[in-house]
């Protein structure tokens, strides 16, 4: 009779612990596109941009390297929605130097995460409460380990005015943001995979900010 | 959460193997290990409205007379919610306009905490229909994920559950079949939290 309440304890454990509701099941559930309009820009001022012709890659493991294809990839989508919004894209900012700024960054960070009993049932439920307290997505971490490693990845696209004088003052001093875009996701699958995700959180940037249009 | 999630279920299951033949009548200890079905009602199926089938409760009924009994339930029901598609966000962050857009997915974990009484209209060895109250506290606990993001609140609020059901002699058990209101009221920086409960348990001796 021990034996039966034993094994009927277990399997309610079991059950119902499965049962616990799943959040995001692919990596681009994950994906999250954030803007920002500057504060009193007024976006009138501005008809011309400059596309930074390089992509700055930060990263937190040295052997990282951009993916070839990225940066161009990156650079002709900003370009797109951008002449698509009625802006002119100009080559050489010393003759116009009216035109707005912008620059584009990837910035992609390595997480690793291990744990012990307490991480193993986390992963299984696609646990967000690493032991460190911060957030984590639910990676399949096997039946008897706990270690998950996982990079994530942010598209920074930044838009300035180069001519503003910044917030005075002596040394150097950050000047305003006109306009940025925030794309941030897993850095997982195919290249292919990941290439449309970008191009669709560029596009994303583009949309939430409506204000850009001069169409 | 999850871990008092399985810590509560721990513990209940410990309960459950210390069962014995149930006698509800005076003097009487009774446990019910309920299955919770539930569903939000009220203001807060603006957070999250889906029927959730993912709950349970612990109700356990000291008996002072043949028809009355008090006691304390607990346990937990969560709820849950995802947008179809990517939704937006605009907010503001030091006077500047800020819009994120992507997947939502909303949670709710709730948690009653409550002493009951209950009053039966029939006699033990019949089938006794019953109406009663709790009255007590729920931990309420939201989590909004967006992105590799989450946002969790959580509050302990008062609240009423006024409740009816009926428990059906099996062999040496009972079968529990109940309905239970639950309402946690709001605070000035909580939303009230209603949810209508649909139980069903098993009855166990526990003196």
């Amino acid at each position: 009779m021990n034996r039966v309440k034993i094994i009927s304890a277990l399997l309610v454990v079991l059950g119902l612990s499965g049962c616990y509701p799943k959040g995001a099941e692919y990596a681009d559930d994950l994906d999250l596109v954030a803007t920002i309009k500057g504060n009193d820009v007024d976006y009138d001022k501005y008809q011309t941009y400059f596309l930074a012709d390089t992509v700055m890659f930060v990263k937190d493991n040295e052997s990282d390297v951009l993916r070839p294809g990225l940066q161009d990839l990156i650079l002709n989508q900003i370009a797109s929605n951008m002449n698509a919004y009625g802006w002119t894209r100009i080559s050489n900012p010393a003759i116009d130097t009216g035109a707005a700024l912008i620059t584009a960054t990837v910035i992609n960070t390595t997480q690793v995460v291990s744990g012990g009993w307490w991480g193993y049932w986390g992963g299984w439920w696609g646990g967000y409460y690493p032991p460190g307290g911060g957030y984590y997505p639910g990676y399949p971490g096997g039946c008897c380990y706990t270690y998950y490693e996982y990079t994530t990845g942010s598209l920074v696209v930044d838009m300035i005015d180069p001519s503003d004088s910044g917030n005075g003052g002596p040394g150097l001093q950050p000047l305003p943001l006109l306009w940025g875009g925030v794309a941030n996701g897993l850095v997982t699958g195919s290249d292919q995979s990941i290439n449309i995700r970008v191009q669709k959180g560029i596009n994303q940037m583009f949309w939430d900010s409506p204000y850009l249009d001069k169409n | 959460m999850k871990r008092l999630y399985i810590i509560a279920i721990a513990a209940f299951s410990m309960i459950v193997m210390t069962a014995k033949p149930v006698q509800a009548q005076e003097g009487n200890t009774m446990g019910i290990l309920n299955y919770s079905m539930s569903v939000p009602v009220g203001d807060i199926t603006d957070y999250v409205n889906d029927f959730s089938w993912r709950g349970f409760n612990l109700d356990v009924r000291y008996f002072v007379s043949d028809f009355v009994s008090f006691g304390v339930v607990s346990g937990w029901n969560v709820y849950n919610s995802s947008s179809e598609g990517n939704i937006s966000e605009v907010f503001t962050i030091n006077d500047a306009q800020v819009t994120i857009t992507g997947k939502q997915y909303r949670f709710l974990n709730v948690v009653p905490i409550l002493a009951t009484a209950y009053y039966y209209l029939e006699a033990e060895g019949m089938v006794r229909p019953y109406i009663g109250a709790g009255i007590g506290g729920y931990y309420v606990e939201s989590n909004t994920e967006m992105g590799l993001y989450s946002v969790t609140d959580s509050h302990f609020q008062f609240g009423l559950a006024p409740a009816i059901g009926v428990l059906i002699p099996a062999g040496y058990s009972h079968i529990n079949m109940g309905l239970t209101y639950n309402q946690a009221f709001g605070t000035s920086n909580a939303e009230g939290v209603g949810t209508l409960n649909f139980n069903f348990g098993i009855a166990w001796g526990l003196d």
